[in-house]
């Protein structure tokens, strides 16, 4: 037997899906104009601003940004490097970390946990952590692109918290069994964690992809910086030969550099493997939201 | 056999060492002559800002540390910042001591922010000494020019400059419509009223929020005044540089009148309503054909012949209204346009200044450090710098001037571009007859006692006197008032007394 839906209860589903359909739309908009404009002439961006189809189309941006394409392959390439490595060392580190610290049987985890919820209320500032990176040899080394967002606190509480929701009586009952501390980790609670580690392993390959500053500040050579930073690079010279016309560089120089379609380009090249990325880790991101709001 | 293949070999490397041996330098004899250890090898570390960071550098810097290490057993590192906004950060952590910085890029900003602060190394005694050439090479008011508190602490470059503003113009537009060229602010708002008025196309006057600083240069070609000091938004002095009156610009009638000028352009609809969030500057839109005018610089030392054309629309001539021939007065650039400094963070400041006095004055090391290698990034054509067979504008891995070296220019050895600007002899021939000493030119305001003033006058320079300068205001005396009121209640007064007193002290040194 069919249940029908009362005429109320329907007309709210329509309204549901309509609203959430416009709302879906409207996020999707600014996207897909980036993506359009990265595709126009730059002129044509000037004169008729920026439009859902290209009216010019034009690989200008393109051809600028991969001039070189040893440049960029070689970017994506450290990026990649770097991403992949820093988060699964960085989320095996903080799933440990979250573990310890929320296990009732580790005598001195308050105290651990403060310590580690101090740092991210004070920090020392810019200059003494460059004087300290710099003493500890990372200048032009490919781990200071990895060690300093490896454990940032706010994921460990995070962690903390999902760990949390994994009953003690697990671990008591393995250990009965005789399990080792590791063990039990890597064969139970690891398994268990997954909506969690899914979370955390976002946020973290995130922040590597994103980070631009630490290959700003240490690194000279060019053969080690991450896509952000030569993304950066290139807007930022665009810009410069373009409203700095006043200083005395390059002089004589004929080129018109594209600024527009070239800022919309580096959005586009920046986030696509992002976006490829996504839907893959969609499910257990919405899983691990709404994991431990269900108590008992 | 085998003995006589050992002797062979021995001899063989032996009279192969022994060119060798002889081509060393004696660098011991050197350090005696020169009164510098150079017996150990040693490197200097150089940092310059620069847009972009030419492909060819690593070949150009092996050439000159091949020479370097043969002439002074030394090794130059070169590194960049890039001029982005990171930049002052980056700047301020490499002064901080963590590493080795012997040169770094000293410019007028970055010298007026950093050279109260103990960061760079005074050169008095070292000068004479150990960078000869460029010691005499610089007269005693240019050297006043890089000194704080008497004392010398930075090297500006070896090529006078100059920096004109002004506006670009359709000169096709005004030929169209008849009208009559363009000597001042009168002539000009009749050529933009009948542009405003035939044109629906563009925008007589296409500027933008973010050139508020070009706006206020106009301002001082347009009342005729001159700012006392860039590190501060309040003090202004007459364009004649009558150094004893300095005033706030804002209670001046000059201000009042331009102020009206301002909001009948705004009224007339010579740029947009949203002019304060629009971010394309006018000389951009000029060349783009959606603007009448734009402000630029007119013309640099090179020539630069690029901007003083709009190569996308058909039919369209530039030319130009200069403010300092509107002003009647024409300064030279700050010789701290382009300089460098030598920080506290540094190894043997004789070595480094042996060096930076090749770098400056040497041909070979120059054409090397500013052109690039000969036959492969430059020609040099009877004094006209060209490009090697199949080298374009665009694939030059060392474009001239793109590695930042500008603290460096010496304009003894200077290669002329071409093509170059038709104008352009002619303009800097006209400059150079017009031009006067600059007396504010070496006057470093010490701001350490006004910076929580400095900081809020930014703050209600952003909220009342921008909207102020682009005419968005119903009333203009109300907006006058306004502004002096709010500029007033955060110390604009402090200020001005503060840069006075300092002013009053410098003037009276510069009669001495």
């Amino acid at each position: 037997m069919k249940i029908k839906q009362s005429r109320g209860k329907r007309a709210l589903a329509i309204f549901s899906y309509v609203f959430t359909g416009i709302f879906a739309i409207l996020c999707l908009l600014p996207f897909l104009l980036i993506i359009s404009a990265s595709f126009t002439e730059e002129h044509a961006i000037y004169t008729q601003g920026y439009q859902l189809i290209p009216p010019v189309f034009s690989l200008d941006a393109y051809r600028y940004l991969f001039a070189t394409p040893d440049k960029i392959l070689n970017a994506y390439g450290v990026s990649i490097f770097v991403t992949v490595v820093g988060s699964l060392t960085g989320l095996f580190l903080i799933a440990m970390g979250g573990y310890v610290l929320q296990r009732p049987d580790f005598k001195y985890r308050n105290f651990f946990s403060f310590f580690v919820y101090f740092t991210m209320l004070f920090n020392g500032g810019l200059v003494p952590t460059y004087m300290w990176y710099v003493k500890l040899g990372l200048k032009d080394n490919i781990m200071v692109l990895i060690l300093p967002l490896l454990m940032s606190a706010w994921n460990v509480i995070l962690m903390k918290n999902f760990m949390h929701s994994i009953p003690h009586e697990i671990t008591e009952a393995a250990k009965i069994d005789g399990a080792s501390d590791f063990r039990i980790f890597r064969q139970l609670i690891l398994p268990m964690a997954v909506p969690g580690l899914a979370t955390v392993g976002l946020f973290l390959g995130l922040a590597y992809w994103n980070d631009w500053f630490n290959a700003y500040l240490y690194i000279n050579d060019t053969k080690l910086h991450p896509l952000q930073m030569v993304l950066y690079r290139c807007l930022a010279t665009a810009e410069f030969y373009k409203n700095q016309a006043a200083v005395n560089v390059g002089g004589g120089m004929t080129l018109k550099l594209p600024t527009e379609s070239v800022k919309m380009a580096t959005a586009v090249i920046a986030t696509g493997p992002i976006i490829f990325l996504y839907p893959f880790v969609q499910k257990y991101f919405v899983k691990g939201l709404t994991v431990g709001s269900v108590k008992g | 056999m085998k003995k006589h293949l050992a002797l062979a070999l021995a001899c063989m490397l032996l009279l192969f060492a022994m060119p060798l041996a002889q081509a060393e330098t004696d660098f011991a004899a050197l350090s005696q002559e020169l009164g510098v250890d150079l017996t150990k090898p040693a490197k200097v570390v150089m940092w310059m800002v620069t847009g972009s960071v030419p492909e060819d550098m690593d070949l150009v810097m092996e050439k000159v540390n091949e020479k370097l290490q043969a002439d002074f057993n030394t090794t130059l590192e070169v590194h960049h910042i890039g001029f982005d906004s990171e930049m002052t950060t980056k700047y301020r952590l490499l002064l901080s001591g963590a590493e080795q910085v012997d040169i770094i890029q000293g410019s007028a900003v970055f010298f007026s922010n950093f050279v109260s602060t103990g960061a760079y190394r005074a050169l008095d005694e070292y000068l004479p000494k150990y960078a000869p050439d460029i010691w005499a090479k610089h007269t005693p008011d240019v050297w006043q020019q890089a000194s704080y508190k008497g004392e010398i602490y930075a090297i500006p470059s070896l090529q006078q400059m100059y920096n004109p503003y002004g506006f670009f113009y359709r000169k096709d537009l005004l030929e169209k419509y008849g009208c009559e060229p363009i000597t001042d602010f009168e002539t000009l708002e009749a050529y933009l009223t009948t542009v405003a008025e035939n044109e629906p196309e563009m925008m007589a006057f296409n500027t933008c929020g973010d050139e508020i600083d070009y706006i206020r240069r106009m301002m001082e070609a347009y009342c005729k005044f001159d700012i006392v000091n860039d590190n501060q938004p309040v003090a202004y002095t007459t364009a004649s540089q009558d150094l004893d009156n300095v005033f706030f610009f804002a209670e001046t009638p000059e201000f009042k009148s331009f102020c009206e000028m301002m909001k009948r352009w705004k009224d007339k609809g010579f740029w947009s309503r949203s002019v304060l969030s629009a971010n394309v500057w006018s000389a951009t839109n000029l060349q783009e054909g959606l603007s009448a005018v734009g402000i630029r610089l007119i013309g640099d030392y090179e020539g630069t012949e690029y901007f003083t054309r709009c190569p996308d629309i058909e039919g369209a001539e530039l030319d130009f209204f200069d403010w300092p021939t509107y002003e009647g007065v024409f300064h030279y650039a700050p010789r701290m346009g382009d300089a460098s400094a030598f920080p506290a963070c540094g190894g043997d400041l004789a070595r480094t200044l042996l060096v930076y006095n090749a770098l400056l004055t040497d041909r070979e090391y120059y054409m090397l450090m500013q052109y690039g290698i000969e036959g492969r990034n430059y020609i040099d054509d009877n004094g006209v710098c060209r490009l090697p067979e199949g080298v374009t504008e665009e694939n030059n891995g060392y474009k001239p001037g793109a590695a930042g070296f500008w603290p460096l220019s010496n304009s003894e050895f200077y290669l002329r571009r071409e093509p170059s600007w038709d104008k352009m002899e002619e303009l800097n021939a006209y400059y150079d007859s017009i031009a006067t000493p600059d007396k504010l030119a070496s006057f470093v305001l010490d701001t350490s006692e006004i910076t929580s003033e400095l900081a809020a006058l930014e703050e209600v320079n952003n909220q009342y006197l921008t909207p102020l300068m682009f005419g968005m205001i119903d009333n203009v005396d109300e907006g006058i008032a306004n502004y002096i009121a709010q500029a007033k209640r955060v110390g604009a007064d402090r200020v001005l007394e503060t840069v006075k007193a300092q002013l009053g002290e410098y003037a009276k040194e510069l009669e001495e």
